[in-house]
């Protein structure tokens, strides 16, 4: 088997791929242990029985939709009315904003492309160096993944079978400090930082402006948390008071020419993820039916005995994870491989996937293949060299909070019922 | 070559098209589902039905993806090694992984015309499970258009 895992490692970083990898190694799994063919189409087809798949699509097009319209701008106007006469307040806005407007796009990189643009200019404008900005707009498009209704959060839910509403109150705590300990960082960066005096008539005049923009916020959370509906029920209520809004009452997009656009761009993203999530559940079962976690646990048992050992041990491995692989294949293919360790070590399945997840947040930054690397250095034209440097100091401001919240697990547990 | 581009186009018109009438569908029936939970009506059918959209979401997106070239990927090496040959092989690679897959998808759908029964809104479970084959011959075939298209380019 060492031979196939190589060539298929050496395939999957020539830039095959993912699902493909994947399938590829099932087929030869399959092969070599004489396990029938139609395994893998009955592996496949098992996706149509997860009830909560459903929130991935819904979701992905509601933030596609926000994405493609005028929307950010004027969230992006509300905040600053509101808190750009604040410390650092700037900071704090872009902060808040990128990570509901990453929230609902799921990480794709969507966020600096859409928002970045608008942020980058407004922090130069302010104060803030051009390293500081470029950094400050490279580590805003992972920031959020914590919150609901973000796409990793559902994803990890589905495959490691653990309540989403849960896992959408297990994210408030960890995301707001990942919050603030990057507020406290910008704030005590040595910019000399502009403060825009508060202006009440521009304030409420921004506030009328998002008027439609700010429910759906409340809507969807808080429908999800009242118990009003589930977070799938919730992820076509997003869709339907989108596309309201942003194509009948502001008009922002045509509901001929943009809807169609727009759905085949987000299912695009959404096609590429089930379809690793489809070919990986082969892989994974035959895996687990081969004891390799087990295995693996018996390997790591002997290296650590204690949850600490375990978890600083998880959190090398993840980051490592995080640089060479996207997000939602980390999730699909690791994590059914991981929990039956943690649980062995006693870690909770909620403080895992915060764990898990913020690990993965780091990835999207860590050089030298962070994926929001790349996408800033082609946004704003920097060379990647510079958006490494500018990416440091965030990385350990992020490693922080990643210690924070691996060994406070009450903080992950806050509000699980 | 031209003919060729224009298979390609037309396919992939034919997979816009199918994503919105399938999203929308999915997007009304679950609207459909939610409305009819709050007057206490049970519509039971709905449910399968729109998993079952979903997997035909997945490949329709991923057919998509394909042709731009969007799929999940490490690109560790590929951004640095910018090779027709290379690009062509890779092609070749999933292409003949996806008929493979199309393959084994196609024996589960032979074993369940034989053993399968009637299951959603009077649909055989063959037919249902059918999405499976189906899905990845699409896919090897965006594969397959795609490599003749960038060989042809390359020549």
């Amino acid at each position: 088997m060492t031979l196939p895992l190589i060539i298929t490692s050496f395939l999957a970083v020539m830039g095959i791929p993912l699902f493909i990898i994947i399938s590829l190694l099932t087929i030869i799994c399959f092969h070599y242990y004489d396990v029938e063919l139609s395994a893998i189409g009955i592996e496949v087809y098992r996706l149509s029985a997860t009830p909560t798949l459903m929130a991935i699509p819904m979701f992905t097009f509601s933030g596609f939709l926000i994405a493609a319209s005028e929307a950010p701008n004027r969230l992006f106007k509300l905040f600053q009315e509101g808190l750009g006469w604040f410390p650092g307040g700037i900071a704090l806005m872009s902060l808040i904003l990128v990570s509901i407007f990453t929230a609902f796009t799921g990480a794709s990189g969507i966020t600096i492309i859409a928002l970045g643009g608008v942020i980058y200019p407004i922090l130069i404008k302010n104060g803030y160096s051009d390293e500081f900005a470029t950094g400050f707009v490279s580590t805003s498009g992972s920031l959020g993944l914590l919150f609901a209704p973000s796409l990793p959060l559902i994803l990890y839910g589905i495959i490691a079978n653990v309540s989403i509403d849960d896992l959408f109150l297990a994210g408030i705590a960890p995301g707001i400090l990942i919050i603030f300990l990057l507020y406290l960082f910008t704030v005590f960066s040595k910019n000399s930082i502009k403060r825009t005096k508060f202006s009440k008539e521009r304030f409420i005049a921004a506030c009328r402006e998002a008027k439609l923009e700010i429910p759906l916020g409340p809507l969807v959370l808080g429908g999800i948390y009242s118990g009003l509906f589930t977070a799938v029920e919730a992820s076509t209520i997003s869709v339907f008071y989108c596309v309201f809004v942003l194509c009948f009452l502001r008009k922002d997009l045509s509901f001929k020419e943009d809807i169609p656009r727009v759905m085949s761009e987000s299912m695009m993203l959404v096609g590429s993820i089930l379809i690793i999530l489809c070919s990986a559940m082969g892989l994974t079962n035959f895996l687990i039916d081969e004891e390799i976690p087990m295995k693996a646990l018996a390997f790591i048992s002997e290296i650590v005995e204690t949850k600490i050992g375990f978890l600083i041990l998880l959190n090398i491995f993840l980051l490592i994870i995080g640089c060479v692989m996207d997000i939602y294949s980390a999730i699909i293919v690791i994590v059914p491989l991981i929990i039956p360790i943690a649980t062995k070590f006693d870690v909770h399945p909620i403080h895992l996937a915060m764990i898990f997840l913020t690990n993965l947040e780091i990835g999207y930054l860590t050089p030298p293949v962070g994926i929001n690397l790349f996408i800033s250095s082609y946004r704003f034209n920097k060379p990647i060299e510079f958006v490494y440097r500018s990416v440091l100091p965030y990385l350990v401001v992020l490693i922080i909070a990643l210690l924070i919240i691996t060994y406070i697990p009450e903080l992950s547990l806050l509000w699980v019922p | 070559m031209d003919l060729l581009k224009k298979i390609d186009c037309y396919f992939e018109s034919i997979l816009k098209w199918g994503v919105v009438i399938v999203f929308s569908l999915m997007c009304l029936l679950s609207m459909v589902a939610i409305i009819s939970r709050w007057f206490q009506m049970s519509l039971l059918w709905i449910d399968p039905v729109i998993r079952h959209l979903i997997l035909i979401i997945c490949f329709l997106g991923c057919s998509l993806a394909i042709g731009e070239n969007k799929n999940i990927k490490i690109e560790l090496l590929s951004k640095k090694i910018k090779s027709k040959y290379v690009s062509i092989l890779s092609k070749l690679i999933c292409s003949v992984t996806c008929f493979i897959l199309f393959k084994g998808a196609y024996e589960f759908f032979q074993t369940e015309m034989k053993y399968g029964r009637v299951e959603l809104l009077g649909l055989h479970s063959s037919a249902l499970v059918s999405i499976v084959p189906i899905g990845f011959l699409f896919l090897a075939f965006r594969y397959l258009t795609t490599l003749f298209i960038s060989s042809e380019e390359s020549q």
